[in-house]
């Protein structure tokens, strides 16, 4: 099979998954305790006011079609209305999509290189004072909740050292130094656990690969180390790397809740905790749609990385 | 002569070879001096007041600690500077004001406001809507009179109204008519003249129930605002209110101009808002920043600043973060950061009132607090100031009667006697006799539901410790917003967590909290309990048959009601006395504390002072703000 009947037919896989999402988020928004219309106008609603929302979002209708109501729509491209926003859902996730994956993308940015290098610089030194330095730094990475690492950055970065503004967006197309300034301190929070966790997985990958036969074969021919290390253990290595790679996008997605809640960052971390508290259902199951899209591609594109890494691996 | 400080000290007044003594609460028909200083040594604290160019005190109870010097500044009305009367007014209070709230030297009033730059706020919630009839959020209410005018004023101190669309007093035609000539010389931000026609819309707008605004309820005393000239409204009322004034001054009367308004419909107008406010809207990025631009045509003159900025931060400590380090100008303070605030040389710290009413709502219709004995033994169990500080710290003051301090210090409700009546000491022998007389002993369980947030669930923690110190079994279930309303409707709590905003006057609370829901009309339909925030006292009395009871509620309900259908303000004294002493004989709710909210100001915005009733409070007709980096 080729790639591109490959890629159709998992992507095609997706849209059962979905259905799947979008149902279970529906129910458990709808079973939630609490009334939004209620949380909405507050405890004293006057009841004609109520009734007339009720109504006109059609929560007195009964769930089930509510739902399919939902998923006609959703055929047709439509998202919904938020209940809060008084807005179409599709606007305002794109609205807030860049900043969110700006803030993701650059955490892979940076992450990724730093994990792989120093995944391979532990792994090279196996047992040395540099691969203990390098695991005592990936285990401080993971252990560290990103709340408080945020937290901390902007109480020493800018209380005390007065270098980075505390919080805040600016679009790179528009003003890209303002725009690092105030992704410096997101990004490092997103990216320390990746970055950890990225590296632990490439220094064990990378060790298993360096005490393999044809490694110690390589080396018997005389092939330089640097060689062994990046062009023969490195690339057999990524394989677990890639798969993790892949996965880590979920945990970027749910990072980006936090991180944008503490940066004040405009995006759709904050959009989905502000309508889960609203109990504002259409966005809520509209982001979670989209966030469950976003991971869902970067599974496919992980399966289709893995033959392209792994020639024994057919599309198949 | 002097310039008399009220209750306290005397300082000096310089007006060229002239002087004159004021007097708080004194209108002062006599020369207004060109300048008047008090200097007032060393002194820890002092009550005085500012005086606006009439003479009139419009903040007579100031307080500030370790200041210098106080510098009052007055210009002379008329006088040959070039200074209008709106600057002389707005330079006058604001630099008194500035003086003496932040304990330090006002400016050179020799020196108008001549600054500019862009004021920076932070804030936690994003806007949903721009448009104020439909807005229901708390500090775009505040924000949102920088972008629209409205035919009142609040004056700063909350003490009344002041003409500011309306060119003078509204004329009272009869009790239910009244009359507003509209100033000609206001414009929309789109240029098109404000006229009576505009008011007229604005206001009937909100009042047609087919707009949905969920402000409606706030302007019900109104049946219609009728263009009667091109500048002159009729408000044509459903019933005389109290509260006229006070909504006329607030945005949910906010006026909008008709055409653009319904050419773009509501959705549209929400998006971007046109309104005549001293300020308009430039730029608003969703959930990050909104920024508006100075309105140079505004009827009051060009503002100083150059614009505002809202910064949307939604966590309290990294808004004082950026405000220490002067990246925003005002931020709000937690009271974990109040002392570090206080003692932080570039940050003024304001507390302000916040008008509401905190504590626990008892369940008076079912389960263990539905006899009045078990409500009352909960009056002895508690220590009020220890659920206060377990609450909020010092971010709160007690509240009596169930209206916060501010309501009881303007309308001087008797306070006194109500504590010694209906707030006694703490007393656990006592409450356990109340406990056993109402059949309860201590052998029983209670649940107290709380709210999430750390005032909820650490007053609820304290009355947890409360009931356990006595033998009683309490849990405390800390519930989502949800479910709590859920709760509140279908009468599932015993003590539930209970905080309502209200405002500076006693029926923001009685008649909210406190009257009989079944008695409206058109009000809760039979399947929605829901308003239980007097915690079913009605509907107990009503099960139990408890004639006494309901005899004295009945009169409650009518009381609250009538209360707020008159303007007498003597009337409307005599009314909340009684319905105080009806009500709290019956420990329907326990009111713990009214919350205050810290906000810091960095010390380079001059010419500003935040106030609780927060109406362009950057630029209005009594200061002007602005930047001096």
């Amino acid at each position: 099979m080729g790639l591109l009947r490959y890629a159709l037919r998992r992507f095609v896989q997706i849209i059962p998954v979905l259905f799947g999402i979008v149902t279970l988020m529906f129910v458990m928004m709808h079973a939630l305790p609490g009334d939004p219309v209620r949380l909405y106008l507050g405890t004293e609603p006057g009841q004609e006011l109520a009734d007339d929302l009720i109504e006109s979002y059609g929560f007195d209708r009964p769930l089930h079609e509510q739902y399919f109501d939902y998923l006609v729509r959703l055929g047709q491209g439509d998202l919904g209305q938020s209940f809060v926003y008084n807005r179409p859902v599709s606007d305002l996730i794109w609205e807030r999509m860049e900043p969110t994956l700006v803030v993701m993308g650059l955490s892979y940015l940076v992450a990724l290189p730093m994990a792989i290098g120093l995944g391979i610089y532990g792994a090279a030194r196996h047992n040395e004072a540099g691969d203990h330095a390098s695991r005592f730094a990936g285990l401080a990475g993971i252990s560290t909740p990103n709340f408080w690492l945020a937290l901390m950055l902007i109480y020493v970065v800018t209380y005390h050292l007065e270098l980075l503004p505390a919080s805040g967006y600016t679009s790179p197309f528009i003003d890209p130094i303002e725009s690092l300034t105030l992704l410096i301190m997101p990004v490092i929070t997103l990216a320390t656990a990746q970055t950890a966790l990225l590296m632990r997985m490439t220094r064990s990958s990378m060790i298993e690969e360096l005490r393999a036969d044809y490694i110690e074969t390589a080396r018997a021919y005389g092939i330089p180390e640097r060689k062994v290390l990046i062009r023969h253990s490195f690339r057999n290595a990524l394989l677990p790397l890639v798969t993790i790679v892949g996965l880590q996008v979920s945990t970027l997605l749910g990072g980006s809740v936090i991180v944008e809640e503490i940066f004040a960052i405009p995006g759709l971390g904050r959009l989905f905790f502000d309508s889960l508290i609203d109990q504002d259902y259409s966005v809520a199951v509209g982001v979670t749609l989209f966030f469950s899209t976003l991971f869902l591609i970067g599974v496919v594109l992980t399966d289709i990385a893995y033959a392209y890494i792994d020639p024994r691996i057919k599309y198949d | 002569m002097s310039v008399r400080l009220p209750r306290y000290r005397t300082g000096t007044a310089v007006s060229g070879d002239e002087s004159v003594e004021f007097r708080p609460f004194e209108r002062h028909d006599g020369p207004v001096p060109t300048k008047a200083v008090a200097t007032l040594g060393t002194q820890q604290s002092v009550t005085a007041g500012t005086y606006d160019a009439r003479g009139r005190l419009f903040s007579p109870d100031v307080t500030c600690s370790g200041y210098t010097r106080v510098v009052f500044s007055m210009y002379k009305e008329g006088n040959t500077s070039d200074i209008d009367r709106r600057r002389f007014i707005k330079s006058t209070a604001a630099i008194g004001a500035a003086g003496l709230f932040a304990g330090c030297v006002g400016s050179d009033p020799d020196e108008p406001g001549d600054g500019s730059g862009t004021f920076r706020i932070a804030t936690s919630d994003e806007v949903e809507t721009f448009d104020p009839r439909m807005n229901q959020m708390a500090w775009y209410s505040t924000a949102a009179h920088y972008l629209f005018d409205s035919l009142l004023m609040m004056e700063p101190d909350g003490s009344g109204t002041v003409p500011h669309l309306a060119d003078g007093e509204l004329e009272e035609v009869d009790e239910t008519t009244f009359v507003a000539d509209i100033r000609d010389d206001v414009s929309f931000h789109n240029g098109d003249q404000l006229t009576a026609e505009d008011v007229a819309y604005s206001l009937n707008w909100v009042r047609n129930p087919d707009n949905d605004s969920p402000n409606l309820s706030n302007v019900e005393f109104l049946d219609e605002a009728e263009a009667t000239g091109e500048f002159e409204v009729t408000l044509h009322l459903e019933y005389q209110s109290a509260l006229m004034e006070r909504t006329l001054a607030g945005m949910n009367a906010a006026i909008v101009p008709m055409d653009a308004a319904e050419e773009m419909g509501q959705e549209e107008f929400a998006q971007n808002p046109i309104g005549s406010g001293p300020f308009e809207l430039a730029n608003h990025d969703p959930s990050a920043t909104v920024e508006l631009t100075a309105n140079d045509d505004y009827f009051l003159g060009e503002p100083a600043l150059d614009g505002l900025e809202y910064r949307i931060i939604p966590e309290t400590e990294v808004g004082y973060v950026e405000l220490a380090t002067g990246d925003i100008h005002q931020s709000g303070v937690t009271e974990a950061l109040l002392d570090e605030a206080q003692n932080d040389d570039n940050i003024d710290v304001y507390q302000l009132d916040n008008f509401d009413f905190q504590g626990f709502l008892l369940n008076c219709l079912d389960g263990p607090f539905e006899d009045r004995r078990a409500r009352e033994a909960l009056q002895y169990l508690v220590d009020y100031d220890e659920l206060l500080i377990g609450a909020v710290g010092d971010l709160g003051s007690r509240n009596w009667g169930h209206m916060p301090q501010g309501v009881i210090d303007a309308w001087d409700f008797p306070a006194d006697e109500w504590e010694e009546q209906y707030y006694p000491e703490q007393d656990h022998d006592r409450a356990v006799e109340l406990f056993e007389e109402a059949g309860l002993g201590t052998d029983f369980d209670v649940e107290i539901t709380s709210q999430s947030g750390e005032a909820t669930t650490g007053r609820a923690t304290v009355l947890q410790n409360e009931f356990e110190e006595v033998g009683i079994n309490a849990t405390v279930s800390e519930i989502s917003d949800g479910e709590w309303l859920d709760g509140l409707d279908n009468g599932d709590f015993d003590i539930t967590t209970y905080g309502w905003g209200g405002n500076d006057d006693p029926d923001g609370y009685y008649y909210h909290m406190f009257r009989d829901i079944e008695n409206d009309d058109g009000g809760m339909s039979d399947d929605v309990v829901g308003h239980s925030s007097i915690g079913y006292l009605y509907e107990g009395a009503r099960e139990r048959g408890d004639e006494e009871a309901l005899e004295d509620l009945e009169r409650l309900d009518e009381i609250v009601r009538a209360a707020r259908q008159t303007t007498d303000r003597e009337e409307r004294y005599e009314y909340y006395v009684e319905a105080a002493d009806l009500l709290m004989p019956l420990y329907p709710v326990l009111g713990v504390y009214s919350a205050e909210s810290a906000t810091g100001v960095h010390t380079n915005v001059q010419d500003y002072e935040p106030s609780p009733f927060g109406e362009q409070e950057a630029f209005n007709q009594w200061q002007e703000a602005r930047i001096d980096d």
